[in-house]
């Protein structure tokens, strides 16, 4: 690259790609061979899965596989996190065990030989779930809260709250 | 989305035979397509009925007559219809999208299903989809429900904007069915939830909407629609009115009114037009007639501002009709 | 190995604050899981077709069809003819883009709220998603890859490019074919009217003043 790009009004060297469909996307690939695989979403928003009704699914046209927590690899969450992972709290871990922690959560993946096939095969797989009511006012009675241990703070459990006091003096207008 | 067999008519016998035998009718597909993917609808056979001869739009004497198979988007441009009823373009175009106005029928329209969430999330308690399973926008995100003609069964608002138009002009509609053909007021096409929230409609079994007669009149060209919502297309109403005024030498001779988004159905107005005759149109005039829409309304945990919102949509309705001098 | 068992170490989890209800949790079946995105992985399966049939005679759009569940569907995809056996749950936008490779089209919400689908069937804008192919024998299809005519962009094409009317692209196709129809339909006379009518297509990106102005300058030229 050199500086005299720079500040020109150049067109995108996306653009014609973008604009006559032939940039493609995650989906747009159909390799020879390729499955498909459509996530199924927990409906219920806290508790766990009891049951996965995978038998009848399996049979459904062009179905390869329905994995859930039962029967999915088990994947390397290490301890480390890098840092995009949350300081606080801990990343999903998918299809590795049998709790639900949010309404939608990924909690079974059917994979087919056509997209359609899978959709209709997500769409007929039943789950049941053991419901937990989950707390969701932070002022409410139930709610404790959560600290997360400071870097260099050798003090368990939640420091001492300090009210900030903030005095708002209007930003003077420049005339 | 469930398998199914579709089967094509070209006549509508042969649509009223299907129909009256179990088959499901489908013209522009917008709500049922969707709603049979997320499995709310679940019909086996479906009936595609857009050969019919159904998609004239004509003026008949001084009344337009809209075949029910015409698409929104094909009426809203017709220049009679914008023309000599405005108010039938405007609701039009004010609904959906350009695309999908272009695919749907306004028989589709009036026959269109609730936007209410649980009635969409196959897990919630609903009602309608669900007889006997309770309703859980009661008690939970309902802003957008109704505030008329609820029940404890249902709190769901018929989403349609030009059925909203038609009840306003007092629109008549003519259907067939396997006993022959009748004709009603479209006002009479929509149930109240009551305690039967899955009956949408008044159709009989095995009957097809035909078309929708408008009649002319002096108030249905100065007639607006207003719809307000949370963005400025493509959004659902929050309140919508259909108002329209006769002034003669600047005195309210006639008065129409629908409204809506509030409504489990939509709502026409009556108290209100009779409060404005023979009053000179003015702000304080319509306010004053307006107190009475919320006779009967009872909000929701979520949708107290309806309550507001309401009177005010038609003030500005009947502001906008021009009837001010 | 569960991570819950980490919140000795401090590392707090959602699950620490929350009980079950001290009568037991409530059983609940559900009759469907959700249907979201899809991932892709690898391995196995059929390929997508291509079914090329030349000159087939079209089948009048009128003609009475008896109930089934699979269906014969003959189609014009830009001027070339296609014909193709399908469930009649099939989608229009899956016809394109899986049966026959046409991925330029876009599937962003599939309930036709979003427009990225939108393509034109027999000169109208519709969004294909909700469009059962199967009700459409014998129709006119055309998408974004047919805009482009001998290595020539549609001025639509170029004026999305020249001013800027896209970032990520995903929308791009969908608004280019709905500004298409927009054009037609006469309803491109001013930004207002152009915001307003072609308010059927979403941009997540934000693209809307270029696609209005790419839009605006078109249909000067079209």
């Amino acid at each position: 690259m050199t500086i005299s790009v720079i500040g020109q009004p150049l067109p995108r060297v996306d653009g014609r790609a973008k604009v006559t469909g032939s940039a493609r996307y995650a989906a747009d690939f159909n390799q020879p061979g390729q499955a498909y695989a459509v996530i199924v979403s927990a409906t219920i928003g806290l508790g766990r899965v009891t049951g996965v009704d995978s038998a009848a699914v399996e049979k459904m046209p062009g179905v390869l596989a329905v994995l859930s927590h039962l029967n999915a690899p088990r994947l390397a969450y290490r301890p480390h996190k890098s840092y995009i992972d949350p300081a606080t709290g801990e990343r999903l871990h998918v299809l590795q065990d049998d709790h639900v922690r949010f309404h939608g959560q990924p909690v079974a993946l059917v994979v087919a030989a056509t997209i359609a096939q899978a959709e209709r095969a997500a769409a007929a797989l039943r789950l049941t779930y053991k419901a937990e009511r989950p707390i969701i006012d932070s002022a409410g009675p139930e709610a404790r809260p959560m600290c997360p241990r400071l870097a260099n703070s050798r003090t368990p459990g939640c420091p001492p709250t300090r009210r900030a006091e903030v005095r708002i003096r209007p930003w003077p207008t420049r005339r | 989305m469930l398998p199914f067999t579709i089967e094509k008519v070209t006549s509508i016998e042969a649509a009223v035979a299907a129909a009256s035998s179990g088959g499901r009718l489908i013209a522009g597909g917008t709500t049922l397509v969707d709603l049979m993917r997320d499995e709310v609808e679940q019909p086996q056979q479906l009936v595609d009925i857009n050969a019919l001869p159904l998609s004239g739009i004509r003026v008949d004497r001084s009344d337009l007559v809209i075949g029910a198979l015409a698409r929104m988007a094909d009426i809203a441009a017709h220049s009679d219809v914008q023309r000599l009823y405005p108010l039938i373009s405007e609701s039009l175009i004010e609904g959906a999208s350009p695309q999908l106005r272009n695919m749907a029928s306004i028989g589709g329209n009036l026959l269109q299903r609730v936007r209410c969430p649980y009635f969409r999330m196959l897990d919630a308690s609903c009602n309608k989809r669900s007889p006997g399973s309770g309703c859980a926008a009661r008690d939970g995100l309902n802003a957008g429900h109704a505030i008329l003609g609820t029940s404890d069964h249902c709190v769901a608002t018929h989403p349609s904007d030009v059925a909203v138009a038609l009840v306003a002009l007092d629109a008549t509609m003519r259907v067939r069915g396997p006993k022959g053909e009748r004709t009603f007021p479209v006002e009479e096409l929509f149930r109240l939830p009551g305690d039967t929230p899955h009956l949408e409609h008044t159709l009989l079994p095995g009957e097809l909407i035909v078309e929708v007669r408008v009649p002319g009149g002096p108030d249905s060209r100065r007639a607006r629609y207003l719809k307000v919502r949370d963005r400025a297309s493509y959004e659902f109403a929050l309140v919508s009115a259909a108002a329209a005024l006769d002034v003669v030498d600047g005195v309210i001779r006639g008065a129409r009114l629908a409204v809506g988004g509030v409504g489990t159905r939509p709502w026409r107005m009556r108290a209100v037009e009779a409060a404005l005759i023979g009053k000179v149109p003015g702000r304080q005039v319509f306010e004053a007639a307006a107190r009475s829409a919320l006779e009967g309304a009872r909000p929701l945990s979520g949708n107290h501002y309806k309550l507001e919102l309401l009177p005010r949509t038609i003030v500005r309705a009947f502001e906008m009709t021009g009837g001010i001098a | 190995m569960a991570y819950w068992a980490g919140s000795s170490e401090g590392i707090p989890t959602t699950m620490t604050n929350q009980e079950p209800f001290a009568a037991g949790a409530a059983e609940t079946e559900s009759t469907r899981g959700g249907v979201s995105r899809r991932s892709l992985l690898l391995t196995v399966g059929g390929a997508a077709s291509m079914a090329v049939v030349p000159q087939v005679t079209a089948q009048p759009a009128s003609e009475s069809k008896p109930a089934a569940s699979t269906a014969r569907v003959r189609l014009n995809v830009n001027g070339t003819r296609q014909e193709l056996d399908l469930d009649t749950r099939q989608s229009l936008l899956d016809l394109l883009r899986e049966d026959l490779g046409l991925t330029g089209t876009k599937k962003g919400c599939n309930q036709g709220a979003c427009g990225a689908c939108t393509i034109l069937l027999n000169g109208r804008r519709v969004v294909s998603c909700l469009t059962l192919a199967a009700m459409h024998d014998g129709a006119i299809v055309e998408t974004i890859e047919g805009l482009e005519k001998n290595g020539e962009l549609h001025p639509l094409q170029s004026a999305f490019v020249e001013h800027d009317g896209l970032q990520c692209g995903f929308c791009t196709p969908g608004q280019i074919m709905s500004a298409v129809g927009c054009i037609a339909e006469g309803h491109a006379g001013s930004p207002e009217d152009i915001r307003f009518w072609m308010s059927g297509n979403i941009c997540r990106c934000g693209a809307y003043p270029g696609i209005v102005a790419a839009v605006a300058d078109a249909a000067k030229r079209v």
